[in-house]
């Protein structure tokens, strides 16, 4: 089947920044006219004040509603995609958001999905220090377990979490009318990391988590292309003249890169047993309106898919209110699946009309480097 | 990956494993439930075991009804959450992209009355007027009885148009707080009016109580999920806790509703007067218009009346009065129509409430009467439990209040937007649920919660005064008045008392002659109880005590509410679990205890309903309006949510069971406060949250000025 190369920009917008603007009154204004929202949240510590923070010592964890914004333009203006989104919302400062870019491929109706084209900043003005060399972590557990998870990342410094919510299918829509006793709610966390602390992110992740252990979860890591990480781990008051993000954030523009901040990667890990991880896989991701997923989920899995994880997302683009267009409540279906496999699964779900008028499909491929999960009592 | 598992199949589950598969899911949520009804339960039970010391009557029916309380909660969660949510949301969704704006507003506007019909609560508000007596409110009782379908009607109309307006809201992408801004000060306008008229002023407090009332547990979550859906389709991209705020519509149209049909009726009832000018006959074309016809204000009269009253009925003639009761003794018929329907319901009347006079007649002679009269007293206060009645009644309740609904939406998504049920197995399955769970819980909440809470209601006066016992009562046949002795108390009063054996022990109970029937030569005693408290009536301590249970049956009722669990569960769900549904439920608890904490004020110390809503809503009107439009929506629907199935019985016990013992005229208002308050707090609550959070941005904007 036609694979089309584009680039998807992915950008996660904290919403107080936003408050009582309409984000797509602003995201036209950067010549951003079709996205998707997918509703997050974002969580950092904070210092407990007051009272309560000396009954309680340690940071507790607040979150905060998030938009993650996703839309496709022309692999050639990645850099200026990014550069106006990051100025429009200011993502260079920690604490308001990230942005980044991936290469995908496309299968679908590409007259229904066109490319955005953002308005270019105005000449002169610098663009940001983007930063290459990026990896992310996506990670999914039941609804309930994000939340450790999150902490303990936060805790140990890597990063923010952004954590949305999903619906888990498999093995539970195989036992029939039993799969209500079968939790299907999950919640997936996306880390951003670059390269450098990604294997020491997807090991704390999995022990945060304990995703080798059966029906714990999943976990995988994929390559990203360029982007701006907010380095925000902690918000509140600060003990000193200035924070912790301001320091990483001065010293980031001093060094021109974020490499000053890796770890020794020796000292982690040392005398651990080598993961045993699932590789040469791919993510395929399905969109499709509201109704329709269950259908192209069961046909998947008939072509060989283990399962896919179901979230819901809203459409913003033309005219989608009318029949025949895609609407504005859709859903997304994604699955990791080996190479060999793509074909076969794209073909089911076409033929389960993924492309039709009433679905307005479109399938989004990208590799994944390696997942991890229970494999069973290997070994 | 997944080569493995190439299978198209099903998967065959054998017994055990499916087993092994429902013991966690039937543990987790039975324990869910468990863990909130707990409050209630050991607030009802603490209190009338620890406070009140009084056994618990019927301590098994109680528990089983418990039980039942809790299973039936469950089921019913399961199947809000599997097939009726669902059914609202894909219709929600479907609509907007497949119909045009009226069809959506004939869809609302049948659904709005379908609710309101589905779940009339008119029997809770029924129950509420008991103790309303027709001479001192005529308008509100004749709402409450002979019209109460009328009541119904007017409700569902205002429910109707509430839904209608929800949906224009989520089209044209409206706030909600301009609506509040016009409704609540209109409604408080005709409210105060309405307080200058004699009659309308009873109403009020029915009509404020109707909104909150008949948006029931199957309402709200419906309702919620069409607003979700239809806002997922229709709403801007920015707001994703959109779909709220039809439930506090449908909680304040039916007020205005009501007070109209007041007013339409207001010319044919006879304005408040006393007793017996309401029986005399310059008024009694307008009284019998309450019953709908002579038998109907005569069987009331008897039964409701005072002696003088009843006279006045017959124009002060005892010949004619004793005339129509020999009359209904003879004629069957006259009697079932004027005393009610049930076998025997002539010589029950009689034996109870009866002047000897009014026996005679009745019995004809005076060895029939005491014959009758020996066997009344043995056979009262035997708790008879008609299982089969309670659970077809029950069943039969519940059907009604789900089927119809889901058979509608059905038929919307079928028909008119030829669409599919989604995963129909699970909402099949659901529907299924959530009709067995009703029944249970409905049942349980009659013989658990609803039983002690009339056992405890009745007795928490007694916290702050002396109470009769009317239950405890010994009665003693062939009473010898020469046993009667006299004693002194230290102050020199005089005080006649006897000896009797009661349990093969000997007590003294004190003789008072009113309760010695020459007649019967039998002496009845009914003992009182309290005050537990300060010693003296009325003292602080005592209404202290009465006012923290209050508090706690606010809180732990609304803990357990259904509707309130769904509702949280959908904001958190919307907001990806940064607003926790556990702090949205404890923070309308604590609204509501709060709440019912002022009603009880109003009850004891019959302040105007008027003086204690108009704060309240000034309050929430102020904070509404610096509020943002999330919280806003959130907080309005809140206060909808609340007074539901298992709310509304406990305090109208307690609210029946303190107003009867002080004589107030009607015990309504009280759920009116219970519907504010939470609003108030849940408003208050994100006045702290979103403060913090403008903190941490201001801390942002701070940053980027480096």
């Amino acid at each position: 089947m036609e694979k089309i190369q584009s680039c998807l920009i992915t950008a996660c917008i904290n919403r107080n920044l936003v408050a009582g603007k309409d984000i797509t009154l602003l995201l036209k204004e950067c010549g951003i006219h079709e996205f998707n929202l997918v509703s997050s949240r974002n969580a950092f510590l904070q210092e407990r004040s007051g009272f309560l923070g000396h009954l309680l010592p340690g940071r507790a964890m607040v979150s905060h509603l998030s938009d993650v914004i996703s839309f496709l333009v022309d692999p050639a203006e990645t850099l200026a995609a990014m550069a106006v989104l990051a100025r429009e919302f200011n993502l260079t400062l920690p604490g308001n958001g990230s942005v980044f870019s991936e290469t995908i491929s496309i299968i679908g109706n590409n007259d229904l999905f066109t490319h955005n084209h953002p308005i270019p900043i105005p000449n002169g003005t610098t663009l940001p220090a983007f930063q290459n060399e990026l990896t992310a972590i996506c990670c999914i557990v039941q609804r309930g377990e994000g939340e450790p998870i999150a902490r303990t990342v936060l805790q140990s410094g890597i990063g923010s979490p952004i954590t949305a919510f999903g619906a888990g299918t498999g093995l539970r829509d195989k036992v029939g009318l039993l799969r209500i006793t079968i939790p299907a709610e999950k919640e997936i966390l996306l880390l951003l990391t670059d390269n450098y602390e990604a294997e020491q992110a997807f090991n704390v992740l999995i022990d945060a988590g304990k995703l080798d252990q059966p029906g714990k979860g999943f976990i995988y890591l994929y390559p990203i292309g360029q982007g701006l990480i907010d380095p925000k781990v902690s918000e509140g008051v600060s003990l000193h003249a200035a924070s912790i993000d301001q320091i990483i954030f001065a010293l980031d523009e001093v060094k021109g890169g974020t490499q000053w901040r890796r770890k020794d990667i020796h000292a982690q890990g040392a005398g651990r047993d080598e993961r045993k991880c699932l590789l040469n896989l791919l993510d395929l991701t399905f969109q499709c309106n509201e109704g329709r997923a269950d259908d192209l989920v069961a046909a998947a899995m008939a072509a060989g898919a283990a399962g896919a994880t179901l979230s819901r997302l809203k459409y913003v683009g033309e005219g989608s209110l009318k029949a025949g267009k895609a609407s504005p409540a859709r859903e997304m279906g994604s699955m990791i699946i080996g190479e060999q496999q793509v074909d076969g699964i794209a073909q089911a779900l076409e033929k389960t009309g993924l492309f039709d008028a009433q679905t307005q499909g479109q399938i989004r491929i990208k590799k994944v480097t390696k997942a991890c999960t229970y494999l069973g009592k290997a070994s | 990956m997944g080569s493995a598992q190439q299978s198209t199949g099903k998967v065959k589950i054998s017994f055990k494993q499916a087993v092994r598969l429902l013991i966690p899911y039937t543990k987790k949520r039975i324990l869910e439930q468990v863990r909130a009804v707990t409050v209630i339960v050991l607030s009802l039970l603490g209190f009338q075991l620890l406070v009140l010391r009084i056994p618990i009557a019927q301590a098994g029916v109680i528990a089983l009804g418990i039980g039942l309380v809790i299973s039936g909660l469950a089921f019913y969660m399961e199947g809000l959450f599997l097939g009726i949510m669902p059914l609202g949301e894909a219709n929600g969704i479907k609509l907007p992209q497949k119909t045009k704006l009226p069809t959506i507003l004939i869809f609302s506007f049948i659904l709005g009355i379908g609710v309101t019909l589905a779940e009339p609560a008119i029997g809770v508000l029924q129950a509420a007027g008991f103790s309303v007596k027709a001479w001192n409110a005529p308008l509100l009782f004749l709402f409450l009885n002979r019209l109460s379908s009328v009541l119904v009607i007017a409700v569902a109309i205002g429910v109707g148009l509430a839904v209608i307006t929800g949906m224009i809201r989520f089209m044209y992408n409206l706030s909600l707080k301009p609506f509040l801004f016009v409704l609540c000060p209109l409604l408080l306008l005709v409210s105060t009016w309405a307080a200058f008229n004699p009659n309308l002023i009873y109403l009020t407090g029915v009509a404020w109580d109707c909104g909150g009332v008949t948006t029931g547990p199957v309402t709200v979550p419906l309702v919620l999920a069409l607003g979700i859906g239809i806002c997922r389709v229709v709403g801007s991209a920015g707001s994703s806790i959109a779909g709220f705020g039809v439930v506090s519509l449908a909680s304040l149209f039916p007020i205005v509703t009501v007070l109209f049909s007041g007013i339409l009726y207001l010319d044919k009832v006879p304005d408040p007067m006393p007793e017996k000018s309401f029986f005399a006959v310059e008024n009694r074309e307008k009284a019998t218009y309450l019953f709908g016809g002579e038998e109907g204000i005569r069987g009331y009269a008897f039964k409701n009346a005072s002696y003088e009253g009843q006279l006045a009925l017959f124009d002060n003639d005892t010949s004619k009065m004793i005339a129509f009761l020999t009359a209904c003794a003879k004629s069957d018929s006259l009697a079932k129509k004027t005393f009610g329907a049930t076998s025997g319901a002539l010589q029950t009347w009689a034996l109870e409430l009866g002047t000897a006079e009014q026996r005679l007649a009745v019995f004809g002679d005076q060895t029939v009467l005491k014959q009758a009269m020996s066997d009344y007293t043995v056979n009262r206060g035997k708790f008879s439990l008609d299982i089969k009645d309670l659970s077809k009644r029950n069943t039969l309740a519940s059907l009604r209040a789900v089927i119809p609904l889901c058979l509608f939406l059905m038929l919307v998504l079928l028909v008119i937007l030829r669409e599919r049920i989604p995963r129909a197995d699970e909402t099949f399955i659901g529907i299924l649920f959530a009709c067995i769970g009703m029944s249970l819980f409905n049942c349980g909440i009659e013989l658990g919660l609803t039983n002690i809470g009339n056992q405890v209601g009745s007795k928490v006066p007694s916290s702050f005064k002396a109470i009769p016992l009317p239950e405890n009562q010994h009665t003693i046949q062939g009473f010898d008045r020469s046993i009667v002795q006299t004693a002194i108390s230290p102050s020199g009063e005089k005080e006649t008392f006897f000896f009797t054996k009661i349990d093969n022990e000997y007590q003294s109970l004190p003789f008072m002659a009113a309760g010695y029937d020459s007649l019967m030569q039998q002496y009845t005693y009914i003992p009182t109880k309290g005050p537990l408290f300060g010693g003296k009536e009325y003292s602080m301590l005592g209404i202290l005590v009465v006012l923290l249970f209050t508090f706690a049956i606010g809180y732990g009722a609304t803990i357990a509410e259904p509707a309130l669990n769904a509702l949280g569960s959908t904001v958190e769900e919307l907001t990806v679990g940064t607003f926790k549904k556990a702090f949205l439920i404890q923070s309308v608890a604590v609204g509501v205890g709060i709440g019912l904490v002022l009603g009880m004020c109003k009850i004891m110390w019959n302040i105007p309903l008027i003086w204690l809503l108009l704060p309240s809503y000034a309050v929430t009107l102020f904070l509404t309006i610096r509020s943002g439009e999330e919280y806003v929506n959130i907080g309005w629907d809140s206060g909808g949510v609340t007074t539901g199935p298992i709310t509304v019985p406990l305090v109208l016990a307690m609210g029946l069971g303190v107003g009867g013992q002080l004589g107030v005229v009607e015990g309504f208002g009280i759920l009116a406060m219970a519907s504010i308050w939470p609003i108030l707090s849940v408003l208050l609550v994100g006045q702290i949250v979103s403060h913090r959070q403008k903190a941490a941005a201001e801390q942002q904007t701070a940053l980027e000025g480096a």
